[in-house]
């Protein structure tokens, strides 16, 4: 059975996320990425990201945070399915959490 | 030498002092002129000065009725600021009518101007406010105009505007940055947006919305990366309760942001159609990278906050010449709108319009 890790956005990154790269602002998408999800994926943890606490969130972040994964560090979708978990508490993140899987798919398609 | 007269001594004596006399009074006179001119204030001599440049606000400063008067004003505004020998007068006092979208692209250029200029002297300042309109001024007291010019609303002239028009209209601070604030969204939602409009609907997806702008401004709409500003403001009428946002750059606008080779097709078809450009980067996305996976945020951020809202309303993008706009009833697009004006806006101003 895989090691599980929560990483809550708000408590463990910040509550206001927004743009892409670190030259958009500290609280982007590249930089959650790097520093919160792909080490511990890499050490094949289950991973359980909680999206409650935060004001909101882009398209740029999201697009960077979880399509990132498969375009820049190169997991696979089946091992994002095993490993990754996207929740939250609250209604209006469900939208946030669908559009976070619908950049990885889309990341998916665009590598094949 | 020749010897004179009794008679003529005493004429020639009475002559000398005639003289004397005029001399005296012109004196006097001239004295008292040089100081009644300068007893008159530093600004009334700014504007008898060669140097001032008068510039008339339209009666409607307004976008939706007078757009050529507003962009008018901006441009001479922006001439006189790169002028450095020029001081301008702007007169407000003709102003009838104003909107959030006049108010907004005036307060914009008005703080760039601020932002340029260097020293005190060449700051901008009010002169004549209690000959203004009361709703003009009690609408821009509201956006911070006269912090932003450090100008003096008079206490007594607040009160009287406020008694006059508190129950029709309220206008909501402007906020400006040059940078990505998602705190800064929050905070405006919170502390200056909703004790004026009430709670904002679904206010995760608002954030979405504002922060995606935002990277728009940062990514596309300046080619001067130094000063990537956006202006954000909303106003409430009391009576129809409609509540309009809008988020307001100065960048070089959706048309020209568009890559050819993107939307090669869309642009050879559309060439400088300025409002069919604008409808496709929210169809296509738009990205500087050519990458697929940027410039999503406009479509399903930015417009996506209004889709979600079933209530009527519209959202309307303004960039150059072009106008896109749709409009929507209990939730229900009822007519989408693309229009191109003779006038240029000097960037980009997005809207979103709800009724209660």
């Amino acid at each position: 059975m895989m090691d599980e890790i929560t990483i809550s956005i708000a408590n463990d990154f910040t509550e206001f996320p927004g743009g892409r790269f670190p030259e958009d602002g500290p609280y982007n998408g590249t930089t959650f990425r790097n520093e919160h999800l792909v080490p511990h994926l890499r050490e094949g943890k289950s991973v359980v990201v909680s999206f409650d606490g935060v004001a909101g969130f882009g398209s740029s972040f999201l697009e960077e945070a979880f399509g990132g994964l498969v375009r820049e560090n190169h997991f696979r979708e089946n091992e994002l399915n095993a490993q990754l978990k996207l929740v939250s508490s609250d209604d209006e993140f469900t939208d946030f959490i669908e559009i976070a899987w619908e950049f990885i798919r889309g990341a998916v398609s665009e590598q094949q | 030498m020749k010897k004179w007269s009794e008679k003529q001594r005493t004429h020639n004596l009475r002559h000398a002092l005639k003289l004397n006399e005029r001399r005296l009074r012109s004196k006097r006179q001239r004295k008292k002129t040089r100081k009644s001119h300068e007893r008159k204030p530093r600004f009334r001599r700014r504007l008898e000065s060669p140097r001032t440049e008068r510039i008339t606000c339209p009666e409607q400063l307004s976008l939706e009725h007078d757009r050529p008067g507003v962009i008018n004003v901006v441009r001479h505004i922006r001439y006189v600021s790169s002028v450095p020998s020029k001081n301008p007068y702007i007169d407000f006092r003709k102003i009838q009518t104003v909107s959030l979208s006049g108010a907004l692209i005036l307060v914009a250029e008005l703080d760039r101007w601020n932002k340029l200029k260097r020293s005190d002297e060449d700051r901008l300042n009010t002169i004549d406010v209690h000959e203004w309109n009361s709703k003009i001024r009690y609408s821009l007291g509201q956006m911070g105009f006269f912090q932003l010019l450090k100008a003096n609303y008079p206490r007594d002239l607040q009160m009287a505007d406020k008694a006059e028009h508190f129950d029709s209209f309220q206008y909501v601070k402007y906020r400006t940055d040059s940078k990505l604030d998602g705190q800064a969204i929050e905070e405006f939602r919170r502390n200056q947006l909703e004790p004026v409009l009430g709670t904002i609907p679904s206010p995760k997806h608002f954030y979405g919305a504002l922060i995606e702008a935002m990277t728009n401004v940062d990514y596309h709409a300046y080619e001067d990366k130094a000063h990537p500003n956006w202006w954000l403001s909303a106003a409430i009428d009391k009576t129809t309760k409609e509540t309009r946002i809008m988020l307001f750059d100065q960048g070089a606008g959706i048309p020209k942001t568009i890559p050819k080779n993107f939307v090669e097709t869309f642009v050879s078809a559309f060439g400088n159609n300025h409002a069919k450009l604008i409808e496709a980067a929210h169809t296509l996305g738009r990205s500087a990278s050519k990458k697929k996976n940027r410039g999503i945020g406009l479509q399903r951020d930015v417009k996506n906050y209004w889709d979600i809202m079933k209530k009527d309303g519209s959202y309307s993008v303004q960039s150059l010449k072009g106008e896109y706009t749709l409009e929507k009833m209990r939730g229900v697009v009822t007519e989408t709108r693309v229009k191109n004006h003779q006038s240029e806006l000097p960037g980009t101003l997005i809207e979103w319009r709800i009724k209660r």
